[in-house]
């Protein structure tokens, strides 16, 4: 119940998804927006969100990772 | 209420109305017939399983089908088994795009002969990932093809897991 509940909270919110959490505000905000983005246009977005987790993981400066995500997006 | 008469009347009409050959449907005997013949018909009353039969199989092929899922065919997770040989290491996770590159909710067990081992389930997709190996140090997986995008300045791995029916 809790769970499910925590998953309409995120669908009908993205950018309270708590993986952002690990990323810094500017990058959490750049990350989202392009996120956002890609989900307007019905583009996948895990992936997006993937690789933004992976560039915090190791330690990317912000602009790599703003970087990443905006290269595996697809066009 | 009636005199005498009229009641005598009124039984002599019921009489010939009883009496007067009643005109049924020629077919409605023959398909009286048809029925009695049928060995089912008798079965029938004698054996109540044979009504509820239908359903019992319904029921079993409903079950079979919930069972097999074959709609969801081709996406449940089949479970892999990742290792890496690293016998220096204190401590191997395994990190990817199937747990949100957290540490830790793949942390690998240590083997004999410096081997870590973990198994995970992943459906069908492909998956970035890598190894990091005392918390610090990222190794990519020797054993798997290299990711091509490597923007963050350290190794990882690709795994692609088919779907069943693929």
């Amino acid at each position: 119940m809790i769970l499910t509940a925590l998953l309409l909270v995120i669908a009908q919110n993205p950018a309270q998804d708590p993986r952002y959490e690990r990323l810094d505000p500017d990058t959490h905000a750049r990350v989202v927006a392009i996120v956002d983005s890609a989900r307007a246009v019905g583009l996948p977005s895990e992936p997006l969100i993937h690789r933004a987790l992976e560039g915090a993981m190791k330690n990317a400066a912000g602009e790599r990772i703003v970087a990443a995500v905006l290269t595996s997006k697809p066009s | 209420m009636f005199e005498r008469q009229d009641e005598e009347d009124i039984v002599e009409r019921v009489i010939r109305e009883l009496r007067r050959p009643a005109s049924i449907d020629r077919a409605l005997d023959a398909r009286v017939m048809s029925e009695i013949a049928r060995p089912e018909t008798g079965l029938v009353a004698r054996r109540p399983f044979a009504r509820v039969w239908p359903w019992l199989a319904a029921a079993a092929v409903l079950t079979a089908v919930v069972i097999a899922r074959p709609w969801s065919r081709g996406t449940r997770p089949d479970a892999f088994q990742f290792v890496l040989v690293a016998p220096q290491a204190a401590s191997v996770a395994l990190v990817g795009d199937f747990n949100d590159w957290d540490p830790t909710r793949a942390p690998m067990r240590a083997a004999r002969g410096g081997l870590w081992a973990t198994v995970i389930p992943l459906a069908p997709g492909r998956y970035r990932y890598a190894f990091l190996v005392n918390g610090v140090e990222w190794r990519a997986d020797p054993g798997a093809p290299a990711a091509r995008d490597d923007e963050f300045g350290t190794p990882s791995s690709v795994v692609t897991v088919a779907g069943r029916g693929s």
